[in-house]
């Protein structure tokens, strides 16, 4: 029994307390600290759940199709604890930030609540369950993206609500047509379908449309479109948090579809992984292309996030080991340099409120902590060694190699470098004009960041290059994940 | 010898990166202190260097692999050629730092952390035993040596950086594009593996395709043509000590990849070689022209180097030609590799010198600057002569090795009753481009040391060197003498032990005072005293009162950069940003 006990309270814990803290019954001044203490026991209590007995499922199925599961998985369990880690550094970031906003009790009310339903996410073992949490993590972040109030942040969250709704639907709907071939509404590593299936083309029909329909919430082409416009208007933080963590909850899905329901084995090969993998390759492109022709900064990082999940996208997409297990640690360093970059961006704009990308001339030798790390994670984002950005690169790119998919075997790599040159296009040269080019007397002061913005930051950019340097833990990790999804 | 064993191989790349922070960080509490900091920590590195270069003599060849590291792996091995060339490496990053406290009063931390960390990458870089290693520290590499480029900040600094930035990135791109196509050809990237893996298999499509996407981003680094336009930009605008590091090291760090590729992917193979001799033929020529048409001093040298780079890669193509005979131009490409990076340290330091004395490096604000100042004259003319070929020089060494690798495959050829047309074009242009390199150093040397110096230039060339400056100058021209004088005892030796890298044979003796080569030689600087009185003299430039006029010809519609490679990457970039406009469904 402790282990559903832990997961309740896992999730449970921030939404209540997320809850309690909206409506303002702690005071301002204890506030950050009970952020804190929740996010980081929340961080305790997965770690007990990691140490306990995997595969125990707490279930309700009165009727089959809709039934409803929770577990612990090892997939399940990484996106967790990636997530309420990331949590905790935004949410130490937004302390400082968040002063100068209004209204924050329902500022950590619903980020708290969010990573509830996030944490639900990772535990959910079927495809109601599944729905349910992806639905309640939009309607939670949904606060988020309109925390500011103004006519943009609402149509933003509008967007947001719709395409949300949209691809659940689609995705629920699909998945649930798709019980009567499947038979069993649990998630199993793997997939489920192992033999022969009565109507092939429907089956493949329907899982192309589950997993474009939760892939909504990872930017996929075409129903990315809320992305950009809804990651910018949050502030800083929450748009760390949007699109560095919540995105990863699409690909979340993605996984449990394609490779604990419907399983790799029967897509592969198939008409619907080269629809899928020129989906995301066109993504990888778009994203990028039109990051390049951003001015606003928040913007450009948001349109940034397209084009990279859609790299983990297409790790995912290609169905081998390899790409798999470099996709699955694309997830881990967009995470961090997203998350990162999101930061950076929330650090200037709170010091000294320059929100487009031409205005940051001269401003790194006034913030060099914040542009360093800034420049840390733009080499990452490219992929240069020893980020960890080149060690997932590298192998997703050996992975499309491995795969004989024609046209894809040779494409996916070459996106790969056609993005990485677009990032490097629209990230470096902030990086280089915000140290360099300046008159020596035009320097005026520098600007000292708090320790609750500093840490965040400068703990992301170590771990980037970590990672990079020393990604055997994660790898490992990952192709065990790998060889569990393709038996 | 158990003590070279214990010596580990990797230790030379990581220390000066891990000293790096340090060392900016102390420069920045106490002035000074991290400058001292640094110098050590380089002579530490030049001692290890050192040491595993004893090692390599005394044929053991200490290796290190780090399994794990970056997932890809990390394997080193100092065999004679990379330990010599890493010893020449952190001598150069000595000598050049030595210059740093009296060139650079400000801004100096930022300096030292991006030479330590660029040292540790290029040191990297020449002792990896396998590709990817190479790569990953290339692109290390491009990218902590593009402080250097933008140092002094000023808009040319910053718009040349851009332009060594765009390439590092577009170059470190193909080059990663290359390997993975590699991948599933050789199933690994050690060298050894690469050679005798890919030496029984017909090359394919996709080989040639890696093969020249490497060489076209290792040659990026290299200043070949087409991807040279950064280097005449990029090496003027840097601080004296990193100009003679960008152009003596990190070129080379450029030509490795070449030199890689074509005897590990392609050794022997005809396409492949011709396709590098025409390129390097090309910009051995241009290099060598726009010199000759540069009024910039260190613009000048930038370009020398890029046509001194052309040579090498002429030696390359032409080493892969002669297949098993190629020892000739592999002590040629080794041993011109070599002198260049030490000619370049010498002329971009006394470069350094003058601009330390004038803050200017256009020939007629330096005109006569170098007049009563023996020291400065002797150490430029040691490099003017020996960068020209002139015989008891370490150049007319190398040159006259790589000219006689051309005329070996010519003979060779004939000797099969094969045509040799194509070849007696490019041995021509060698002569020629030979001559151009007498024209413009002479060009330089009469402008700094002989013309009638400008008040002002008399007035700032009382001021002396600092000492260490002074001694870093001495001793990077004092090198060049030694090495001339003994061509058998040093540089034979060195370029014969180095061909194992180059997987070649030990060559025969030459003698390079017997007719036949002296006459080349001659040919060459003959032509060159020609276009210095026929062309110098008269066309780009003018006598005047009260001197010499230097007179910008080049005509400014040329210039690849301007003229085609923005505005067609403009172009592009609308392109594509319109349709992903479209793909991204955004209404405006």
């Amino acid at each position: 029994m402790p282990v559903f006990i832990l997961m309740f309270a896992s999730i449970l814990l921030p939404v209540v307390l997320g809850e309690l803290i909206k409506r303002e019954v702690v005071g301002k001044e204890k506030r950050n600290q009970l952020v804190t203490g929740i996010l980081a026991v929340e961080i305790l209590l997965l770690t007990v759940l990691a140490t306990q007995e995997k595969g125990r499922m707490f279930a309700f199925s009165p009727f089959k199709p809709l039934a409803v599961g929770l577990a612990v998985n090892a997939t399940g369990l990484f996106f967790a604890l990636l997530v309420s880690a990331l949590w905790l550094l935004g949410g130490v970031f937004s302390f400082n930030y968040m002063q100068k906003e209004e209204n924050q009790a329902a500022y950590y009310g619903a980020y708290l609540k969010t990573l509830g339903a996030l944490v639900g996410l990772t535990l959910a073992q079927t495809p109601l369950t599944l729905f349910l949490f992806f639905e309640l993590s939009t309607i939670f972040s949904v606060e988020l993206v309109k925390h500011k109030k103004t006519e943009q942040a609402e149509k933003a969250a509008h967007a947001y609500e719709k395409y949300s709704t949209i691809g659940g639907a689609l995705g629920i709907a699909s998945l649930l047509a798709l019980y009567p071939f499947i038979k069993s509404p649990y998630f199993v590593s793997g997939g489920a379908i192992t033999g022969s299936v009565s109507a092939p083309v429907a089956v493949m029909i329907l899982s192309f449309l589950a997993i474009v329909g939760f892939s909504a919430k990872a930017g996929l082409f075409p129903l990315h479109s809320w992305l950009p416009i809804a990651h910018p208007v949050a502030p800083a933080p929450a748009s760390a948090a949007l699109s560095g963590v919540i995105t990863k909850a699409g690909i979340l899905c993605v996984i449990r579809i394609l490779y604990e329901y419907v399983g790799a084995a029967f897509l592969q090969g198939t008409l619907v992984q080269y629809a899928l993998l020129s989906l995301a390759v066109l993504t990888v492109f778009m994203g990028s292309m039109m990051a390049f022709q951003q001015k606003l900064l928040k913007k450009r990082l948001a349109y940034s996030s397209v084009s990279q999940l859609s790299y983990v996208l297409c790790g995912l997409f290609l169905m081998n080991k390899t790409a798999l297990t470099g996709g699955l640690l694309h997830v881990v360093g967009h995470a961090l340099i997203k998350n990162g970059l999101f930061l950076c961006a929330g650090a200037i704009i709170y010091k000294t409120g320059k929100t487009r990308v031409d205005e940051l001339k001269g401003l790194g030798q006034r913030m060099p902590i914040t542009f360093a790390c800034m420049t840390v994670f733009s080499l990452g984002l490219i992929g240069i060694p020893p980020t960890i950005g080149f060690v997932s690169k590298w192998l997703i790119m050996q992975g499309s190699a491995k795969s004989a998919l024609c046209v894809f075997g040779w494409l996916v790599p070459l996106m790969l470098i056609v993005s990485a040159i677009l990032t490097a296009a629209y990230l470096l040269p902030l990086c280089t004009r915000g140290f360099l080019g300046t008159a020596e007397e035009e320097k005026p002061d520098r600007i000292k960041l708090s320790l609750s913005q500093s840490v965040p930051l400068v703990v992301l950019a170590a771990l980037v290059l970590l990672l990079g340097f020393y990604p055997l833990p994660l790898t490992r990790l990952f192709q065990q994940l790998s060889a569990l999804f393709m038996p | 010898m158990q003590a070279m064993i214990l010596l580990p191989v990797f230790l030379p790349v990581f220390l000066p990166m891990l000293l790096a922070p340090f060392a900016a960080r102390l420069e920045k509490q106490r002035p000074d202190q991290g400058m001292k900091l640094t110098l050590i920590g380089v002579a530490i590195t030049f001692a290890l260097c050192l040491g595993l270069f004893i090692s390599a003599t005394l044929k053991h060849n200490v290796t290190f692999g780090f399994t794990n590291l970056l997932f890809v792996g990390l394997s080193f091995e100092a065999d004679f050629f990379r330990s010599i060339y890493s010893v020449v490496a952190s001598f150069m990053w000595l000598i050049s730092l030595m210059m740093v406290p009296e060139y650079m009063p400000n801004k100096r931390p930022r300096y030292l952390f991006f030479s330590l960390m660029t040292l540790g990458a290029t040191l990297g870089l020449f002792l990896a035993n396998d590709l990817v290693t190479c790569f990953i520290f290339f692109e290390i590499m491009s990218f902590t040596s593009y402080p250097w480029v933008a140092q002094e900040e000023t808009p040319e600094a910053m718009r040349a950086a851009q332009t060594y930035l765009a390439i590092a990135v577009f170059g470190g791109m193909c080059i990663l594009f290359g390997l993975w196509l590699l991948y599933p050809l050789t199933g690994g990237y050690n060298y050894a593996h690469l050679k005798t893996v890919l030496s029984t298999q017909t090359p394919t499509a996709s080989l040639y395709i890696a093969s020249a996407l490497m060489a076209l981003g290792f040659g990026a680094k290299a200043g070949m043509f087409p991807v040279h336009i950064w280097l005449p930009k990029a090496h003027p605008v840097a601080p004296a000590p990193a100009s003679a590091l960008l152009s003596g090291v990190l070129t080379k760090a450029g030509i490795w990849g070449i030199l890689v590729v074509a005897t590990r992917l392609l050794p022997g193979d005809l396409l492949f070689s011709n396709a590098l001799l025409v390129i390097g033929t090309i910009t051995m020529f241009l290099g060598a022209l726009l010199a000759l048409f540069s009024i910039d001093l260190k613009r000048t040298l930038a370009c020398s180097s890029m046509s001194q780079i052309g040579f090498i890669i002429v030696g390359a193509a032409i080493h892969s030609l002669l297949g098993e005979h190629n020892a000739i131009p592999a002590s040629g490409i080794v041993l011109h590799m070599l002198n260049h990076s030490l000619i370049k340290l010498t002329l971009f330091l006394a470069a350094g010198a003058v601009y330390m004395g004038l803050h200017k490096l256009n020939l007629n604000d330096v005109r006569g600057f170098g007049r009563k100042k023996p020291f400065l004259h002797l150490c430029f003319l040691a490099g003017a002569a020996s960068i020209s070929g002139i015989p008891g020089f370490s150049g007319y060494i190398s040159k006259t090795l790589l000219h006689e690798s051309i005329i070996e495959y010519i003979v060779e050829l004939q000797a099969h009753g094969q045509g040799a047309g194509l070849y007696q074009v490019v041995e021509w242009i060698f002569t020629i481009s030979g001559g151009f390199t007498f024209a413009y150093m002479l060009k330089l040397y009469i402008c700094l040391f002989w013309e009638k110096p400008s008040a002002t230039v008399l007035a700032a060339s009382q001021a002396r060197l600092q000492p260490l400056s002074r001694i870093a100058l001495a001793i990077s021209a004092v090198v060049l003498f030694v090495f001339g004088l003994f061509p058998h005892q040093i540089m034979e030796k060195a370029g014969m032990l180095s061909s194992p890298f180059l997987q070649s044979q030990a060559m025969h003796p030459v003698a390079y005072s017997a007719f036949v080569n002296l006459k080349g030689q001659f040919i060459s600087l003959a032509i060159g005293l020609l276009l210095y009185l026929l062309i110098v003299q008269t066309f780009l430039s003018k006598k005047e009162e009260d001197g010499r006029i230097y007179l910008n010809r080049w005509p400014e519609c040329i210039d690849l950069e301007d003229g085609v490679y923005r505005p067609a990457i403009q172009k592009l970039a609308e392109g594509l940003g319109k349709v992903a406009q479209a793909v991204s469904l955004e209404k405006n």
